[in-house]
C-alpha cells in the first residue's frame, strides 16, 4: 500500500505524465482515485471521473455502482488501516517517551526490594555492596574522613584512639545516612517509574480501545458494502423485472390490439361487402320492378290506344233502305206517271264516323290530319 | 205531261242520288278502316320498338350493376389482404421494437454495454398487389343507346 507521501513523491517526479498513463499506473498499483485525491488535495469526484474516462470505465448501471462501492469499501478499509497505524505510532511514541521512566523505575523498585531484603540476603548484600561502592557514598565518606582528620591534626590528636573511634563512628554514620538517602531516592525513582508505567498502561488501554473501535468500524465496512451491494442487485433485479413486465404488458396490448384491429377490418369489410350485395340486389329488384312497370304501362298504353281507336262502322248495311230509296224513287216515278204520288224521297243519313275522312279518329295529329 | 216528266226525272234523280250516296259512304268506311289499321300498326310498331329498347337496355343496366358490384368486390379482394398486411406490419413492428429494446434496458440497468443500433425508424411497406381502378367500368361509359333505333 502506498502512502500519501509516496503518491506525492511520484507526482513530483513525474509532472507531465498524461492522465491515461497515470490511470494505467494507478490500476496496476491498486491505487484508488480516492487515495490520489487525498494525497493531492483534489476533489475525489473529479479524480474519479478522470480515472474512469481515461480507462473507459462506465459510470452508470449496476456494475459501475458495485465497482464504485467496492472501491469505496477498499478505500475505507485502507484509510482505517492507515489510521490504525497512525494512532498506534502516536501511542508508541508516547510509550517510548515513558519507557525510560518505567525502566528506571523498575530497576529502582528492584534495587529497593533488594536493599529491604525482600529478595534475599544475597541480593541485599549485593545491594549494600553497590551502595558502599557507589561513587557518591565513597566521595561523601572520604570528605567526612578528610574533615575529621583535618580537625584532629589541627588539634594535635591525630594519632590517638579517639580519632580511630571517631573515624569508625563517622564511617557508620555516613553509610547509614547515605543509605537512607539512597533508599529514598531509589524510592522516588521507583515511584516515578510506577507512574510512568501506569500512564503507559493507560495509553495502551486507550490505544486498545481506539484500535478496537477502528477495527469494529472496519469490520462493519464489508458488511455494509455487502448490504449495499445486495440492495443494488435486488433493485436491479426489480428494475429488470419491472422492465420485463412493462414490455410484456405492452406486447400483450399490441397483440390484443392486433386482434381487435383485424377483427374491425374484417367486420368493416364484411359489412361493406354485405352492403354491396344488398345494394346490388335492391338495385336489381328495383330495376326489375321498374321494367315490369314500364312493360305494364306499355301494355296498358297499347291497349288504351287501341281501345281508343274510333269505331268504324261496317259497310253500309241498310241496303234495304237504299233499295227503299230506290224503290221510293221508282214509286215517285210511278206516281209521276200515273198516280201523282208526291212523297219526298228519304234523306239518307250519313254515319258520324264518316263525317270527316280527314279526322276519323280525332287524333288531331298531323300524321292523321290534313 | 210536264208533271209526269218532272216526277219521272225526280224519281230517277232520287234513285241515282241514293246510289251515289251509298257508294261514297262505302268509300269513306274503307278509307277509315285503312287509316285505323295504319294507326294500329303504328302503335304496335312503337310499342314493339319500346319493348325492344327496354329489353335491349335492361341487360345493359343489369350488366352495369353487376360490373359495379364485381369491381367493388374485386377491390375488396385486393384491399382486404393489403389492409391486414399493413396493419400487421405496424403491430408486429411495434412488438419487435419492444422486444429489441428490452435487453438494452437490462444492459443499462446492469451497467453492461448498451447497443441501441436496433432502435431505428421503420417505414412500413406499401401494400403490394393492390391495383386501384383507374377508370370506371366499361359498361357505364357505353350505355348501348347507340343501338336503340
Amino acid at each position: 500500500m502506498y502512502s500519501n507521501q509516496d503518491i506525492q513523491n511520484w507526482f513530483a517526479q513525474n509532472p507531465n505524465v498524461p492522465v491515461e498513463q497515470v490511470a494505467q499506473i494507478m490500476r496496476q498499483n491498486n491505487v484508488t482515485p480516492g487515495q490520489v485525491a487525498q494525497a493531492t488535495g483534489r476533489d475525489v469526484n473529479e479524480v474519479t471521473n478522470l480515472y474512469n474516462n481515461a480507462l473507459g470505465i462506465k459510470t452508470s448501471g449496476l456494475a459501475s455502482s458495485l465497482n464504485t462501492l467496492q472501491q469505496g469499501g477498499q478505500q475505507a478499509a485502507q484509510m482505517i488501516g492507515q489510521t490504525q497505524g497512525q494512532v498506534a505510532d502516536i501511542y508508541k511514541q508516547g510509550l517510548q517517551q515513558l519507557a525510560p521512566y518505567s525502566q528506571t523505575g523498575t530497576q529502582a523498585n528492584q534495587l529497593q526490594a533488594a536493599l529491604s531484603g525482600s529478595l534475599g540476603p544475597e541480593a541485599q548484600k549485593a545491594a549494600f555492596q553497590n551502595i558502599t561502592n557507589a561513587p557518591g557514598v565513597e566521595f561523601a565518606q572520604k570528605e567526612a574522613e578528610r574533615a575529621l582528620l583535618r580537625n584532629a591534626s589541627a588539634t594535635g590528636g591525630l594519632g590517638g584512639g579517639n580519632v580511630l573511634r571517631d573515624l569508625s563512628q563517622l564511617a557508620a554514620g555516613t553509610f547509614l545516612q547515605n543509605y537512607n538517602t539512597q533508599f529514598g531516592q531509589i524510592g522516588e525513582v521507583a515511584n516515578r517509574g510506577y507512574g510512568a508505567a501506569t500512564t503507559g498502561a493507560g495509553l495502551q488501554g486507550q490505544l486498545g480501545q481506539v484500535q478496537a473501535g477502528l477495527g469494529q468500524f472496519a469490520a462493519g465496512i464489508p458488511l455494509q458494502t455487502a448490504g449495499a451491494q445486495s440492495g443494488m442487485q435486488f433493485q436491479a433485479g426489480r428494475d429488470i423485472g419491472s422492465a420485463i413486465q412493462g414490455t410484456t404488458s405492452s406486447l400483450a396490448n399490441l397483440i390484443q390490439q392486433q386482434g381487435a384491429g383485424m377483427t374491425d377490418i374484417t367486420g368493416s369489410a364484411t359489412n361493406n361487402i354485405a352492403a354491396l350485395y344488398q345494394n346490388a340486389m335492391n338495385g336489381d329488384a328495383s330495376a326489375k320492378e321498374q321494367l315490369a312497370a314500364m312493360l305494364g304501362n306499355l301494355s296498358t298504353s297499347n291497349a288504351s290506344m287501341v281501345g281508343n281507336q274510333p269505331i268504324i262502322p261496317s259497310q253500309p248495311s241498310n241496303l234495304l233502305g237504299t233499295l227503299g230509296q230506290v224503290a221510293g224513287g221508282l214509286g215517285g216515278l210511278a206516281a209521276g206517271i200515273g198516280y201523282g204520288n208526291t212523297n219526298t224521297p228519304a234523306n239518307p243519313t250519313a254515319s258520324p264516323a264518316t263525317s270527316s275522312v280527314y279526322g276519323p279518329y280525332n287524333t288531331g295529329y298531323g300524321l292523321y290530319g290534313s | 205531261m210536264g208533271i209526269e216528266t218532272a216526277l219521272i226525272a225526280g224519281a230517277v234523280a232520287s234513285g241515282g242520288a241514293a246510289y251515289l250516296d251509298r257508294k261514297s259512304q262505302k268509300d269513306a268506311v274503307k278509307s277509315a278502316q285503312r287509316q285505323k289499321e295504319a294507326s294500329q300498326a303504328f302503335i304496335e310498331k312503337q310499342i314493339a320498338q319500346a319493348r325492344s329498347d327496354i329489353f335491349k337496355l335492361f341487360p345493359s343496366a343489369q350488366e352495369s350493376r353487376k360490373q359495379g358490384l364485381q369491381a367493388g368486390l374485386d377491390l375488396y379482394k385486393q384491399a382486404y389482404p393489403a389492409m391486414m398486411n399493413t396493419f400487421q406490419q405496424g403491430n408486429v413492428g411495434a412488438q419487435q421494437a419492444l422486444i429489441t429494446g428490452l435487453p438494452q434496458i437490462q444492459n443499462a440497468i446492469l451497467g453492461n454495454q448498451v447497443d441501441l443500433s436496433g432502435l431505428k425508424p421503420v417505414s412500413l411497406q406499401q401494400p403490394q398487389g393492390l391495383a386501384l381502378p383507374q377508370a370506371l367500368p366499361q359498361s357505364i361509359n357505353e350505355l348501348g343507346l347507340g343501338n336503340v333505333q
